[in-house]
């Protein structure tokens, strides 16, 4: 046995072993960690294997699947404004050429009268009617 | 970081392009529930179809040369808002402070009108119109190029010669 399990350390040391090679010794050392120094590595490596192992996974790949999320978040709340934004505008859109027409047709013709009425105010009638305004009430 | 920075010169673009007439969307918006207001938008595909027409008359020939400048044209309406007076003192207030010039306003026993432009090149981009009565609100925008000797024009024209002979005929 002990020889065995000194051939196989050799072999484990030069990165030749297969995993049952390596299950066989660390099951050995596991059984027997008083043997040597080597059995008490063996049981740190678990050890701390396991919370290496642990940690860095949830650490590395939760936080970058977060990003991936966190990015993917952004996009549609990006798009879902874009497109909100886009309807809004287009919500009131007249889609009918003869009532677009009609309609701007009375929305000019209303500036236009607006332009026209206001040239023939002066700034002085405009202060009278001010004046007269305020009489009546 | 190349993905983000096309995202936000997009989402910047879409703002400068919304900018205009953006005061009237800003209503829209508010009112957007408000079934005593009447909202409309019309495009600037729509403008182009109506220079197809042919003009007769003086003012249909003024009218179809201020339409086929236009970008442009929003509303926000109602002849039956009783806060119309509270209505038209927002507007104003809002139209200043998006940093409208004051162009011009009329007020008589009927109602008040203010107009208010927005120049960029010695050019009148944006044409705002506010109009508060007894019970009526309106708000106007009129973007693209305007020409207010031109649009002016279209008021004094009909004396002679109405715009109803420019009727949009079969638009297909």
């Amino acid at each position: 046995m002990e020889s065995r399990i000194k051939e196989l350390l050799d072999k484990y040391w030069a990165g030749e072993t297969s995993l049952a090679d390596e299950l066989e010794v660390k099951e050995y050392f596991k059984s027997n960690p008083e043997l040597s120094g080597i059995g008490s590595y063996f049981h740190q490596l678990k050890n701390a294997k396991l919370v290496n192992s642990s940690v860095d996974y949830s650490y590395s790949t939760t936080k970058k699947r977060w990003f991936s999320v966190a990015a993917v978040l952004a996009g549609l709340l990006t798009a879902s404004i874009v497109i909100v934004e886009a309807n809004k505008s287009e919500q009131y859109l007249v889609e009918d050429p003869q009532k677009a027409f009609e309609i701007t047709k009375k929305a000019l013709m209303m500036v236009s009268n607006g332009l026209n009425e206001s040239t023939h105010y002066t700034a002085e009638i405009k202060r009278l009617n001010k004046a007269e305004e305020k009489i009546r009430e | 970081m190349k993905k983000l920075l096309i995202i936000i010169v997009a989402v910047m673009g879409m703002n400068v392009a919304m900018a205009q007439g953006s005061i009237v969307e800003k209503y829209f918006k508010e009112l957007s529930g408000n079934d005593d207001y009447t909202k409309v938008s019309v495009s600037s595909k729509m403008f182009s179809l109506f220079t197809e027409l042919e003009a007769g008359s003086e003012a249909e020939k003024e009218f179809l040369s201020a339409v086929s400048k236009l970008k442009g044209l929003k509303i926000i309406a109602s002849d039956s808002t009783p806060t119309s007076r509270k209505m038209y003192d927002k507007a104003l207030k809002d139209v200043k402070a998006a940093g409208y010039e004051e162009l011009m306003s009329v007020m008589d026993a009927e109602e008040d009108m203010q107009f208010s432009i927005k120049e960029k090149g010695g050019k009148i981009e944006e044409l705002i119109m506010v109009v508060g009565g007894r019970e009526k609100f309106v708000l106007m925008s009129l973007y693209g190029e305007i020409d207010l000797k031109n649009i002016s024009k279209i008021a004094r024209a009909m004396k002679v010669g109405g715009l109803e002979n420019l009727e949009l005929l079969d638009e297909k």
